[in-house]
């Protein structure tokens, strides 16, 4: 018989677990080497980089136009945000800002928010579900599927928009866009209560998630984090709020910050964080003015189709402004939006022609994603998973 | 900043271009220029002349401005408040070009007369009652002018609109997209939709006027430019215009078709896609080439061009502005060299006695099959000065014999087109030496068995049947690109870069260097002659006398103070070509 | 908004800034690569500035300019909410120049920034605790976003034993034309 004092004396060595890439906890590719003294993990090497496309040398060889599909595939889960933050990018070097139609802003305010609530529920509910709770997970799903149907409705595609363009949106919201999309808030309000109240008392649930992957405020700060990771550390910063940008100034909502820094901090976050943006699309489904949806400026936005095909001023035009691109002004810009996972920044050189010299993403689950190994080391193998889960990684805007 | 080009060196017929009497009189299809043959200095029409010192920095590389008197006092200016010194007989376009200012225009061509009949250059004058056309004024002392005011760029795009109301709504199809300079300049000043709900006058399209131009009259903006080619250039007169007003058109002179030996100059010239190289239509969009700057190795002029290429496959060569060898234009027959670089027969890896071997064994082998044996060397004047002189190292080496091939001559005329086809007659020449002997010669003393092996630098000759058949029993080594007579009959056929993938020069016959670039990798095995030969020597133990190819290109250029190519060498990069989607315009 | 903070530095590090601006609203300050960290250093813990973000770190390649190379960095205060770019250029690619020191001790943020930037620039940062590739696998040969590695070039992912070490194979391999800018 084995007593307590002979498992003291059993030699013991740590074992080195590989975690994906290829993984059905592991949201996009990632490999996580882990080495664990039983339960605890001693150690563990974040291997990025399976779902690295070349993202920003294809942007040099494209015109800004062309970016736009690119961008959408950076975080995939809420393809508008990042839409509308590289051609905010793009706007600020142009100079033109101030100059998109109004109409087009709050196009772009109610696309985004739509796309935040898909990110932050598939989030959420993705690693429910690998917690066990499959039908949080169908629920969510739910929710999401009823806004890509009505995006789908509007640009042709559920996740791959490429609706926004330079100086506006491609295309204007389609006729009782707003009222389905009334109704659609209402559905979505009510699965995330359900959620809720499936989860938030559930026994295991909270013993995963409330301590698990927790990381300290001044070590979130030092990491780069931004967006829902850094609010549940307790540092209240939304670019929404504090950069405004766009006609986010219009609306009343809050910013939910939470404390700890641990799993459950940032699933709270991360619901509440839908409530408000559910919230702001009331409020910009009411106050949408109606007017043009593109800038009035030949030299960045194509000509009307009967132009195009029935004058050759309309042809050279569009020929143009398709081969050579849009030309932007020689210079750089930092531009920065509260994107699904935090502060999404483009950083673009641009060299005069209608391609940029540089499109660099600063990719807020990049950042977020290096702290991984602080925030499982101690822990137990087993609370890798909803950590991980937590910090929403998506492999297409950390691996670009 | 262009550098006062070397003089050419005057020929010393006794010593170099002599042809030894021969045993038996056989044609001469190598020989070098005749006894005291001064190679002729170029007509006045074609080489404008070279820029004057003292012009502003800002100028261009390589502008020069129309031919004009030798008068060298100097005129200042104003314009939009910039003040500019220029020679007197400038005119305000090219004095606005020399500060930076590029001011649109169709029809002024600095290689030609000026016609100032598309009005798109118009700039304000101060005390000048009307716009006048910069192309067409010359500078005077004080003048003021505005090329930014509101009138001008009103007057600019006026002129656009007028240029565009009959213009076909061809972009998609035509040629000329991606390098248009009617796209262009509607984009950078004016963007004004149409004011026409009328039909467009139709005139004819896909008109075949010559052997190697199509012509579309709807797209042709009247410019002229070509006509002036075709009178003052080439001097053949087959084009003009017809009719007039609306219906303005232009067309070849009845009964003639537009042939000359430099038709497809205006092809270059003309700003829309009015008139387009058969050859060249519809096989690629401009935006895709990259281009790179290299040498036409059609004849001993050595016109300066550019090789338009993509991924490896040639599309066209163009002519590149050189002050001192060809102007602004190259002839017909250079333009489709580009065609041996696309021939399917590539020959990429070593073939020894048949079999396919990796470089360093077959360089190995040669060396063994080389070593002690009597030997001939045979240069080529289709090869670089580079190639030619790292053979001439290999010769002495192995104390071998010298022999230089070539080209077969052609015809030529007294403007561009040289009666000698090879681009490096002279080049081969210096490095072979003064004892050097032809190919008559090399037959002969082959089939007198007098030597156990030889060496050819490059593919290029024209040996008989019987010298061929000869070649099989002896070591004989040829560096080729593609297969070739003469590389077919050698035992050991060793891949070397051809003229698309060498960093090289050439000597033409004024007895400048010309400087030819990459325009892509080599690709398999090839590598210039001038490295392997190197690595022969090495692998045969012989002093290693040799540099590498560009070492001797520097050394080259070094003696010759060509600073440009001294430039281009410092760059330190292999073919880099420039994509045309950044170069706004040609033509 | 930052001008405070290029004030600081112009004050504080005067030989070491080269350039101090303002373009499209964002200050950016041009710093010589040897003070790189004694110039970020203070503006992190200086009280009145407060850098304690460095948002982003990247470099980007000027192939034919002198400076080649220019390390970027975005940092932020969230205690004053303000902004700065701070830039180092890197002369050229040779192995003596192409180097800057890490600022791993100040942010933990440039960790994997700085692994990015060399895996993906080739630019060594020396201090590093553990510099090693982070997108491109082990046996990947060059540095992708350097303007001179060819779009579409193609590697082999499995690199036969007899294959020579260098960069050449990558070249004689599949590979297209360059993209080169001319001005």
């Amino acid at each position: 018989m084995i007593t307590t004092d002979d498992v003291e004396q059993l030699p013991t060595d740590t074992m080195l677990v590989n975690m994906g890439p290829s993984h059905p906890a592991m949201h996009g590719t990632v490999k996580i080497m882990l080495e664990i003294d039983g339960e605890v993990v001693k150690n563990a090497d974040v291997q990025i980089g399976y779902l690295h496309r070349g993202f920003e040398k294809e942007c040099e060889r494209a015109t800004y136009t062309q970016i736009f599909p690119y961008v959408d595939r950076l975080n995939y889960v809420s393809p508008m945000l990042n839409n509308v933050g590289y051609a905010l990018a793009v706007e600020k070097l142009l100079g033109i800002t101030d100059r998109i139609p109004t109409r087009a802003e709050y196009i772009r305010v109610i696309v985004g928010e739509m796309a935040r609530v898909c990110d932050h529920l598939t989030c959420v509910s993705a690693s429910l579900m690998e917690l066990g709770g499959f039908t949080a997970f169908l629920w969510a799903i739910k929710a999401r599927d009823s806004f890509w149907e009505l995006l789908e409705e509007l640009c042709g595609a559920r996740l791959t928009h490429s609706y926004v363009r330079i100086g506006g949106v491609s295309a204007d919201l389609t006729p009782n866009f707003l009222d389905k999309l009334e109704s659609r808030i209402r559905l979505v309000r009510s699965l995330r209560d359900d959620i809720r109240k499936l989860v938030e008392r559930n026994r295991i649930f909270l013993d995963r998630m409330e301590g698990i992957g927790a990381i300290s405020t001044q070590d979130a700060i030092s990491y780069g984090f931004t967006g829902p990771c850094l609010r549940a550390c307790g540092v209240a910063y939304d670019v929404r709020k504090d950069h405004t940008y766009s006609v986010y100034d219009r609306f009343d909502f809050d910013v939910p910050v939470a404390d700890g820094g641990d799993n459950l901090a940032r699933y709270l976050v991360r619901m509440e964080e839908a409530e408000q943006s559910l919230r702001i699309l009331e409020q910009a489904a009411v106050q949408i003015p109606s007017g043009p949806v593109v800038i009035d400026e030949p030299t960045i936005v194509l000509p009307p189709k009967r132009e195009v095909y029935n004058s050759i001023e309309g042809m050279i035009a569009h020929f143009k402004l398709i081969i050579d691109g849009i030309r932007v002004p020689a210079g750089e810009t930092y531009s920065y939006t509260e994107a699904g996972n935090g502060e999404l920044g483009f950083y673009i050189v641009s060299d005069g022609t209608g391609r940029p010299h540089k499109c660099r993403v600063r990719p807020p689950c990049f950042y977020i994603t290096a702290a991984l190994r602080d925030m499982v080391v101690g822990e137990n193998v087993a609370d890798m998973v909803p950590t991980f889960g937590s910090l929403n990684m998506v492999g297409g805007e950390c691996d670009r | 900043m262009t550098t006062t080009p070397p003089k050419p060196p005057t020929v010393d017929p006794g010593r170099l271009f002599t042809p030894p009497p021969l045993a038996t009189p056989v044609p001469t299809p190598t020989a070098p220029p005749p006894l005291g043959a001064i190679v002729p200095p170029l007509p006045h029409v074609l080489v404008p002349t070279p820029p004057p010192a003292g012009t502003h920095p800002h100028a261009p590389a390589g502008f020069t401005g129309p031919a004009r008197e030798t008068d060298v006092s100097h005129v200042t200016l104003t314009i939009d408040g910039e003040s500019v010194n220029v020679l007197r007989g400038t005119n305000v376009l090219e004095a606005a070009r020399n500060i930076g200012k590029d001011i649109c225009h169709f029809c002024y061509h600095p290689g030609l007369s000026i016609a100032a009949n598309c009005r798109q250059c118009l700039v304000e004058v101060e005390k000048a009652p009307k716009l006048m056309p910069s192309c067409q004024v010359t500078v005077a002392d004080g003048m003021v002018v505005r090329t930014d005011s509101p009138t001008v760029l009103e007057a600019r795009r006026a002129m656009l609109e007028f240029t565009l109301v009959n213009h076909p709504i061809d972009c998609p199809i035509c040629d000329k997209a991606g390098e248009c300079t009617l796209q262009r300049h509607y984009m950078d000043h004016d963007h004004r939709l149409t004011r026409v709900d009328v039909h467009k006058v139709r005139k004819p399209k896909v008109k075949d006027i010559g052997q190697h131009i199509v012509l579309d009259a709807e797209r042709c903006i009247l410019c002229t430019r070509c006509v002036r080619f075709c009178d003052e250039v080439s001097e053949t007169h087959e084009l003009t215009m017809v009719k007039r007003g609306d219906h303005e058109e232009l067309d070849v002179a009845s009964g003639v078709r537009l042939d000359n030996a430099y038709s497809l100059n205006v092809v270059d010239i003309c700003p829309v896609g009015a008139l387009t190289s058969k050859d060249f239509r519809f096989q690629i969009r401009a935006w895709e080439l990259g281009t790179t700057d290299t040498t036409c190795p059609g004849c001993a002029t050595g016109c300066a061009v550019e090789l338009q290429t993509k991924h490896e496959h040639a599309y066209r060569m163009v002519p590149r502005l050189d002050a001192n060898v060809n102007g602004y234009w190259m002839c017909d027959e250079g333009r489709f060299t580009y065609k041996q670089l696309n021939h399917a027969e590539r020959i990429h890896g070593a073939l020894v006695y048949g079999r396919p071997m990796t470089m360093n064994h077959a360089i190995a082998e040669c060396a063994k099959q080389l070593d002690g044996k009597k030997t001939a060397v045979v240069f080529s004047a289709t090869a670089t000065c580079e190639a030619n002189l790292a053979l001439a190292e290999l010769a002495n080496a192995l104390n071998a014999s010298r022999f230089v091939v070539g080209n077969p001559q052609g015809s030529g005329d007294d403007k561009l087109i040289d009666r000698d086809k090879n681009p490096n007659t002279r080049g081969a020449h210096e490095a072979a030496g003064p004892g050097a002997r032809h190919e008559a010669e090399l037959a002969l003393e082959i089939a007198g068995g007098a030597y156990q092996a030889v060496v050819f630098v490059d593919g290029t000759g024209v040996l008989s049947d019987v010298t061929r058949q000869a070649l099989r029993d002896l070591v004989s080594i040829c560096f080729a690109d593609r297969r070739t007579p003469i590389s077919e009959a050698c035992n050991v056929v060793l891949p070397a870069t051809n003229w698309a993938e060498t960093l090289g020069t050439f000597r033409n016959r004024q007895g400048r260097l010309r400087l030819i670039e990459p325009a892509w990798r080599p690709q398999g095995e090839r590598r210039p002659q001038a490295d392997v030969i190197r690595e022969l020597l090495l692998a045969m133990h012989k002093p290693d006398t040799i540099s590498s190819s560009s070492a001797l290109t520097r050394k080259l250029a070094e003696k010759a103070h060509q600073a440009q190519i001294l430039a281009v060498l410092d760059k330190h990069v292999d073919a880099r070509p420039v994509l045309l989607r950044f170069a706004h315009s040609r033509g | 908004m930052s001008q405070r903070a290029l004030d600081l530095l112009r004050e504080r590090h005067a030989d070491a800034v080269l350039e101090t601006g303002s373009h499209v609203g964002d200050e950016i300050a041009l710093v010589r690569k040897d003070s790189i960290f004694a110039v970020l250093r203070t503006l992190r813990d200086d009280a009145s500035l407060s850098f304690d973000m460095l948002t982003d770190l990247t470099v980007v390649d000027y192939l034919g300019q002198k400076p080649r190379f220019e390390v970027v960095y975005q940092l932020y205060s969230l205690r004053y909410k303000h902004r700065l770019r701070v830039k180092a250029p890197i002369m050229d690619e040779s192995a003596t120049e192409c180097w800057i020191d890490s600022v791993t001790p100040l942010w933990k943020a440039a960790n994997w920034a700085e692994r990015e930037a060399w895996d993906l620039y080739g630019v060594e940062f020396r201090g590093h605790p553990d510099l090693r590739r982070i997108f491109m696998y082990d046996e990947f040969v060059g540095y992708p976003l350097r303007k001179d590695y060819p779009v579409n070039g193609r590697q082999p992912l499995i690199r036969r034993p007899d294959a020579p070490p260098t960069d050449d194979l990558t070249t004689r391999l599949q590979s297209g034309s360059h993209d080169r800018r001319v001005e």
